[in-house]
């Protein structure tokens, strides 16, 4: 039976890399708002768009396919952007009690 | 006849519930401490949790309700999958790690961390509950359904068979036999998804019946009714029953559909028979059904009515916002080791949720083109069952058991997360009642029986609710009481106590008592008119999610003085 793949041993990451981690994080989502508010709009208020010729589909089947690939698309980003200490030599382990993200502390 | 009675189904049925039984109880036996039975001690890998991710939020109503939307009008089923899976972005980009960092058990102890407020326990814990319950609904009202053509059971014999099995799995191991039972059900729905849509690809459009044989019928008896989802016409491949265009790529599927013309029945209550009903049949071009607002819950779209277009604006937000604020898929990051892994889980989670959305809709358009469909309401639940069935008895069985399946795994999430508020936030933190391990895993296991009990008594009940919309309704009330909090906790450092608890208790009750002063409601509860309806139109997210961020806001600079002091 399959049990996994994990990491050798779960350490608090510094306070340095939450925040970066949740501004990336923040980045990405915004990235994604637009594109996915931009297909709501599009359907909501310019319906006729949604018929337009995409390659051989039309752009309501093209926009959909293409939200579901690009939140798989930054979801990979997102993985090669963000570190762990865990997965690195120089955890800080003074701020390793710090568990709020950016702004919070 | 649409339904027959298969030996196949029913032996290929108990064999997969033995199986996923058996795991249950083989894992069971490891499970003996709090931390075993809430969060199966932590130590679940992340790619067995991303998958038990897909397990956990492909719900019956993903799988079943999609298909059907989409058999029955095109693209709206599709606009679904779209929101479902854009909600895992806001999971993955902002609440995975810190709520994995934050929290023990459950999504309170997460909102609790930096407080220690018996209130917002209290708040989170009833949310919890509430939004819990209000999803079980539809998983129960599906696996009812599916019992009845399967099996040849009544609706609440498969409420209740669900009910009992899911409870053995709960009650024996809490987290961990359900996390491996969300795995295996999670592979096996995307693998054999997968293997359908190869075999929808290879077999491309076919005629399946000539236009001139299709004319309006008369059913009294149920064998009577006629298939739904005809194909009368290819386009330049012709119209002769038979004529296929033989196998397509992915993307020439999408293409040659839009030559396709299918029959769909209109169905109307014969005046001169009592019980009878006339079966007409209506030729539509499948290019008209690859734009959203074929389906009276999307309609909106295609208004020209402001208050119809705000009301699918607020449906797409509740299902952008509504994923990461629900309860049984916030308590699966503490089933892993540490941030990293929980973030890592939710790629692999998106990566496997997201293909099957995409295979979604050649499902979906496979069976609208497939001859094989049930056209009664009743039937867009059994529309992905069917199309299975018109590869051959042993794929019908299969896809069946995983549907079955499909609603074992949710449940169980769904009833772990209600009997984690209960004993753990609840008892535990709020009543300060502190038991030890073993009492305190028992008292979780009779709320998770006494959960159960309601959800079977509920799922009866709302039989003849639509599956999908519940769900809408579902993700409108997590997002409203939920996501405020979560999100305002996280990043802004103003925040106090006082406007947690009071953005929880006024998103849950404004989206509740929207949802019941909505036009659905009216039809589908009070049996009254819906355009008597007091709440301007029936989706609440795009309202009271605002709604619950302001209040936190204005809460916490009301409040801020006493959390000052108290800091001091």
């Amino acid at each position: 039976m399959i049990s996994g793949m994990s990491d050798p041993s779960p350490r608090q990451d510094s306070r340095h890399t939450i925040a970066r981690n949740a501004r990336y994080g923040l980045w990405l989502f915004f990235v994604y708002v637009i594109f996915y508010a931009g297909f709501v709009a599009i359907s909501a208020f310019k319906f006729d768009a949604l018929r337009a010729d995409v390659g051989g589909v039309n752009l309501a089947v093209a926009y959909g396919m293409g939200l579901i690939l690009l939140a798989f698309l930054l979801a990979l980003v997102y993985m090669t952007m963000t570190r762990n200490d865990s997965t690195r030599d120089s955890g800080d382990a003074g701020d390793s009690r710090d568990s709020r993200p950016e702004g919070r502390a | 006849m649409i339904y027959t009675a298969s030996t196949t189904a029913i032996v290929v049925f108990v064999v997969f519930v033995g199986f996923v039984l058996g795991i249950s109880f083989y894992l069971g036996r490891k499970a003996k401490s709090a931390q075993g039975y809430f969060a199966a001690h932590g130590q679940i890998g992340w790619f067995v949790n991303g998958v038990a991710f897909a397990g956990d939020y492909l719900s019956a109503a993903s799988f079943l309700g999609i298909c059907g939307m989409i058999a029955f009008y095109g693209y709206d089923g599709f606009l679904y999958s779209i929101g479902y899976l854009a909600g895992w972005v806001v999971a993955l980009f902002v609440i995975a790690e810190p709520i994995k960092r934050l929290g023990k058990f459950t999504f309170a102890d997460a909102l609790n961390a930096n407080y220690n407020s018996r209130a917002i326990q209290i708040a989170a814990a009833i949310s919890t509950l509430v939004v819990s319950i209000f999803y079980l609904i539809p998983q129960m009202v599906g696996a009812g359904a599916l019992c009845t053509p399967l099996l040849g059971l009544p609706h609440w014999a498969g409420v209740v068979i669900v009910g009992i099995v899911v409870l053995m799995i709960v009650v024996t191991a809490g987290m961990v036999s359900t996390t491996w039972v969300q795995f295996i059900k999670g592979s096996m729905l995307v693998v054999f998804c997968a293997f359908l849509t190869i075999a929808i690809l290879g077999r491309g459009f076919r005629v399946t019946a000539s236009r001139d044989a299709l004319k309006p019928v008369t059913v009294t008896n149920p064998k009577d009714i006629p298939y739904g989802g005809q194909v009368v016409d290819i386009g330049s491949a012709g119209t002769t029953p038979g004529a296929s265009t033989g196998p397509l790529g992915p993307i020439e599927f999408f293409r040659r559909i839009n030559d396709v013309k299918v029959v769909q029945w209109t169905i109307k209550p014969d005046a001169a028979t009592p019980g009878a009903s006339i079966y007409t049949p209506v030729e539509k071009p499948v290019s008209d059904l690859m734009l959203p607002g074929g389906s009276s819950t999307f309609k909106g779209v295609r208004s020209s009515k402001l208050v119809d277009k705000l009301d699918f604006i607020s449906l797409m937000i509740a299902l952008f916002a509504g994923t990461a604020s629900l309860p049984h898929i916030l308590i699966r990051y503490y089933t892993v080791k540490d941030a990293a892994a929980a973030r890592k889980s939710t790629v692999v989670g998106i990566a496997s949720i997201g293909f099957f959305y995409i295979l979604t809709l050649y499902l979906g358009l496979g069976a609208m083109t497939s001859g094989a469909l049930d056209p009664t309401p009743a039937g867009s639940n059994m529309a992905a069952p069917l199309l299975a069935r018109t590869f051959g008895e042993l794929p019908f069985a299969i896809i069946s058991a995983i549907a079955f399946t499909t609603v074992l795994g949710t449940v169980s999430g769904l009833i772990m997360a209600a009997s984690g508020a209960v004993a753990h936030d609840l008892m535990e933190n709020v009543f300060k009642h502190h038991p030890n391990e073993n009492a305190k895993v028992g008292a979780a296991k009779w709320t998770a029986i006494a959960v159960g009990i309601v959800a079977i008594i509920l799922g009866t009940l709302f039989k003849d609710f639509n599956v999908t919309f519940l769900v809408g309704w579902a993700f409108n009330v997590a997002a409203s009481a939920n996501l405020p909090a979560l999100v305002m906790l996280l990043f802004w450092k103003r925040t106090t106590r006082a406007g947690i608890v009071s953005a929880i208790w006024v998103g849950m009750l404004s989206s509740l008592t929207w949802l019941m002063l909505s036009g659905p409601a009216y039809t589908n509860i009070y049996k009254l008119d819906a355009s008597r309806a007091i709440a301007p139109f029936s989706q609440p997210g795009l309202v009271t999610i605002p709604l619950g961020f302001i209040v936190l806001v204005v809460v916490s600079l009301m409040t801020r003085k006493a959390t000052d002091l108290r800091a001091v």
